[in-house]
């Protein structure tokens, strides 16, 4: 398969599951509203991230449709994917007081082991997405 | 493929927005989570999830239903919450 239909490929998979999640957890928002103040953060930091995750979300799918931003779309794509993936190792390493719920997120009937599963699968999905796209605007070939 | 024509990465935002609206039309009624469990030991309201559990005791109430998030403070004794069958304490599997 040519790189730059593993792009696009890796790109639309990327689009899929932020516009989902970003999309539902506004078309329900008191229910996201509910799940966040269920995990770990504070009642201030709840109602920062409430408008602060899906923005993001939606920020980073915008920027990987528009082509000339895509590398940037792909850096905002792995920067969430670290986090959410660093949270959840952090709830199951037990670092917090108690283990919240794992009810958000895209499959949100299923635990957090399943979770850090599908996250790091597009986690590496982000990672080598990134890789080829600067391969790809810095000539083909990687810079020592 | 010579020139790709499509930018799927649009087909995939809108196949996501497409799930998500179809999905909430379905959607039978709106379930809000609003179920707590008590755990005693610690004195913390913890939202119902599948990683914990109610150890059996006879005379304490596990799990209550909210009409929104436990406040600062309640406790089983003084909650306005709805005991629901479960009994005993709400601890981690």
């Amino acid at each position: 398969m040519k790189k730059p239909l593993v792009i696009e490929v890796i790109c639309g998979s990327l689009a899929l599951l932020f516009s989902y999640t970003a999309f539902s957890k506004l078309a329900d928002f008191e229910n996201f509203r509910k799940q966040l103040s269920m995990q770990v953060f504070p009642p201030a930091v709840v109602e920062i991230l409430l408008y602060l995750i899906p923005g993001i979300e939606l920020l980073a799918v915008i920027l990987i449709i528009v082509k000339g931003s895509r590398l940037l779309g792909l850096i905002l794509s792995l920067l969430l994917l670290v986090l959410f993936t660093g949270y959840i190792a952090l709830v199951l390493s037990g670092y917090y007081d108690h283990i919240p719920c794992s009810c958000g997120g895209v499959l949100n009937s299923l635990g957090w082991q399943t979770h850090l599963w599908f996250n790091i699968f597009f986690l590496v999905l982000s990672f080598a997405g990134l890789m080829f796209q600067y391969q790809i605007l810095s000539g083909g070939k990687m810079k020592k | 493929m010579k020139n790709l024509k499509f930018n799927l990465p649009v087909i995939a935002m809108l196949l996501g927005l497409g799930v998500v609206f179809t999905q909430s039309a379905f959607k039978a009624d709106k379930k809000l989570l609003n179920v707590y469990g008590y755990n005693y030991t610690t004195g913390q309201w913890i939202p119902e999830n599948p990683n914990y559990k109610c150890v059996f005791s006879p005379d304490i109430f596990c799990k209550f239903k909210f009409k929104s998030i436990p406040q600062l403070g309640e406790t089983p004794s003084n909650t306005s919450a709805q005991p629901m069958p479960d009994r005993g304490s709400y601890v981690p599997k």
